[in-house]
């Protein structure tokens, strides 16, 4: 059996890949691969948690998780598509037109 | 139902179906229609007011409507308990009430036919006739009223119906600001009548005006001292409830101080003057006080300051006509100065007489406007006495119904003026309020008001109707529906007077104080004098009133019909300004309002909006200084969050480790 620590390790490592790229990268699109990765470095951590306690709470919050994901996907991509038909880019630089 | 109860309670209800009618459906009606609605429902009203008339001559007791309901609830001590005692909204015929229904309804019939031809053209028609008919079913409601509430709903009626017709034509400013002038003025007055209904209901435990006044008579009023004695001022609280209605009296009757209202009131139509301003409104302060008969002849310090300020409101009122140059406006002091011979009468305790010179001054008043209504009328809306003259020839029926009515208030003999002001005189001399010294003062101050009267009545008749027009119309007489009511005034003012003959021609002569004797009994302890010196006083009466008229004449043969010389005269501009009454009101109390709501504004402007824009852009900066966190670059807001999370997760592990 895979000892708990390796699997926080992997989460640990996919968090930080989907942290710096979601501050590096400038497209919308690939900001929002990197939200999901994080996301999913969060799923696998509990999943890691709960094997190793025993416990099924944490396997179930991943659940939820999971759909709240695909709801949040679907809008995201949607708001991401509808901004991408009023302005030429996806740049999140240019789009600050919200700024204070 | 007993019909025979209810008949007279349907007089004010006639013409409030004229109104609603005339409101909602006169706008689509042709010209005469309205007129003849209007005039026909107040007819109907004229022949319910005669047929309860004959009701109630032979009774003893007030005719009281069957039809009544709770309408103000009110509670009463008894015992030390609270107890229910809910006022009655109901109507009372008595013989005062009766003779004021006759003379509202009369005269009021006479004033809407008049109106039929005087409003023609006019594109308020039937706006003009349903003010009117508001106007009679309210003042109706006021003097068929049995207690003081629902006179009191009649009274602001009338004022609202007087408001809406004095800016009739509203789209002058200067109608209106004498509506509202009239309407605020007005309010004071109203204001101290509520106060004296309060104290009233006090004193009384009941605001029934009969019950009232037959608490009186027999019994010394119980323990009013001791009911009321948390009330200052040290007056007895009859004295100072009577002095109250006396104020809203004043306000309603256009005495001083309140006078200033009814010479502007001129600004509408000339039957609305001859109607409300001259024979019915104004007199209703005569009327409540005649009604409220049991309160006043039981305080005679309030009883002597109603014929004070009657006798100081008609020499001022006097005055102020002698060189005014405006047509209406002569008529209109004519009309303050009258109402303060009728304030004298029923400050006198004589509270027929007050009601008589009510009627005449009704019949010659109207007779009057309704002539200078004719007259403009003729002249395409002329008003200046200057611009006018030599209007006999032009004018033949208006210039013999204007020349009776101006001998009917000039008090010449056997005309309707003579006996009103003549009993008025004997009463002010004879009166049980006068003391030592007032009752004299003011019959002196009578007889230089009849001389006064004359002579500006006479100057009036003159500068309209003798020597050669001075103006530019052509003037043409009106139309029979104009001068028949002319015609009907007329003969009222010439025998109206007849109804009340002095006692030297015999005991009982006088129709109208034994009608009243009633319903409005005079008070006790006139003083007795000898016939030969009521013969006296009105010999002196008449030299008085036919000593103005020639001393009229004498100074219009010397300055000439337009009296240039003599307006010019500082005695002249006084008059013409009316002894400067409003001139003072702007000095003491339009000038002080003006400058504390300047001082106001400036506070409003300098202190309380500065501090709350203060307030405003302090936020507003605040909130600025805050926004340039707002980049609106989403990594840069990443970056806050990763950073901050984790802190706050460094700051818990360190926690948990220490």
């Amino acid at each position: 059996m895979v000892e708990t620590q390796y699997y926080i390790a992997l989460a640990a490592i996919l968090f930080s890949i989907g942290a710096v790229g979601f501050l590096t990268r400038r497209s919308a699109i690939q900001m929002f691969l990197c939200v999901e990765l994080m996301l999913n470095a969060a799923n696998l951590a509990l999943v890691a948690f709960s094997r190793a306690w025993g416990d099924l709470i944490a396997q179930s919050a991943v659940f939820i998780i999971l759909t709240l994901a695909a709801a949040e996907v679907a809008i995201g991509l949607g708001i991401i598509v509808a901004i991408f038909k009023k302005r030429p880019t996806t740049n999140v630089d240019v789009l600050s037109s919200l700024k204070g | 139902m007993d019909l025979n109860h209810n008949l007279f309670a349907l007089m004010p209800v006639l013409p409030l179906l004229g109104w609603f009618v005339l409101i909602v459906w006169g706008k689509h009606m042709k010209e005469p229609t309205p007129g003849i609605i209007a005039s026909s429902l107040v007819f109907l009203s004229f022949v319910l007011a005669i047929i309860g008339f004959v009701q109630v001559s032979p009774m003893k007791e007030p005719l009281l409507d069957t039809l009544r309901w709770d309408f103000l609830p009110t509670w009463v001590l008894e015992k030390g308990q609270l107890v229910s005692k809910p006022l009655q909204f109901g109507f009372a015929l008595d013989h005062l009430s009766s003779i004021m229904t006759l003379i509202i309804t009369g005269i009021g019939f006479l004033i809407h036919v008049f109106a039929i031809g005087y409003m023609h053209g006019d594109k308020g028609f039937s706006r003009f006739f349903a003010y009117l008919n508001f106007f009679i079913c309210m003042m109706l409601v006021l003097v068929l009223a049995d207690s003081y509430p629902v006179l009191f709903i009649g009274w602001e009626g009338v004022g609202v119906a007087s408001y809406l017709l004095i800016g009739f034509w509203y789209t002058d400013r200067k109608n209106s600001d004498a509506a509202r002038k009239a309407f605020i003025v007005n309010r004071i007055g109203d204001a101290f009548l509520m106060l004296g209904m309060f104290l009233l209901f006090m004193t009384f435990q009941t605001l029934n005006i009969h019950e009232i006044n037959s608490s009186f008579g027999s019994v010394v009023i119980p323990n009013v001292t001791t009911i009321t004695t948390g009330i200052a001022f040290g007056a007895p609280p009859l004295e100072l409830a009577a002095l109250f209605l006396l104020l809203g009296a004043a306000g309603k009757s256009a005495q001083l101080p309140l006078s200033t209202w009814l010479p502007d009131a001129m600004a509408g139509p000339t039957p609305v003057s001859a109607l409300i301003h001259a024979a019915t409104m104004v007199t209703a302060g005569v009327y409540l006080v005649a009604r409220s008969h049991g309160i006043f002849a039981n305080a005679p310090g309030a009883s002597s300051w109603v014929m004070w300020i009657g006798a100081l409101t008609a020499v001022y009122g006097a005055l102020s006509a002698i060189a005014q140059t405006d047509i209406k406006k002569i008529l209109a002091y004519s009309t303050v100065s009258q109402l303060g011979y009728m304030f004298i009468a029923v400050g006198s305790g004589a509270y027929w007489v007050g009601i008589f010179h009510v009627a005449t001054h009704a019949f010659f008043k109207a007779l009057l406007f309704l002539s200078s209504g004719s007259v403009i009328h003729a002249l395409n809306g002329e008003q200046d006495v200057r611009q006018m003259g030599g209007l006999r020839e032009k004018l033949p029926t208006t210039h013999i119904v204007s020349l009776i009515g101006t001998l009917a208030i000039a008090g010449i003999p056997v005309l309707s003026g003579f006996f009103s002001k003549d009993a008025i005189l004997s009463s002010a001399f004879t009166s049980p309020f006068g003391g030592d010294f007032s009752g004299y003062a003011i019959w002196f101050i009578g007889l230089i008001v009849a001389f006064l009267t004359a002579g500006y009545m006479w100057r009036w008749y003159s500068l309209v109707f003798l020597g050669t027009y001075r103006g530019h119309a052509h003037p043409h007489e009106s139309s029979s529906i104009m001068t028949v009511p002319l015609w009907i005034l007329a003969v009222l003012s010439v025998v109206g007077g007849f109804i009340g003959l002095p006692h030297f021609l015999g005991k009982n002569v006088n129709w109208l104080e034994h009608f009243l004797e009633e319903a409005a009994p005079n008070a006790l302890g006139f003083r007795e004098i000898p016939l030969w010196s009521e013969a006296v006083l009105i010999a002196l009466a008449i030299l008085a009133a036919v000593g103005g008229i020639l001393f009229s004449r004498w100074i219009i043969a010397r300055d000439g019909m337009n009296s240039a010389g003599w307006i010019a005269t500082r005695f002249g501009d006084a008059s013409r300004k009316a002894l400067f009454l409003d001139q003072t009101y702007d000095v003491a109390v339009s000038a002080p309002a003006k400058f504390i709501s300047e001082q106001l504004e400036l506070a409003d402007t300098h202190g309380l909006d500065r501090g709350i824009g203060a307030i405003a852009n302090g936020t507003a900066e605040a909130g600025a200084s805050l926004s340039v966190w707002q980049s609106g670059f989403v990594r840069a807001y990443a970056i806050a969050v990763l950073l901050g999370t984790a802190i706050l997760v460094g700051y818990l592990a360190l926690r948990s480790f220490a």
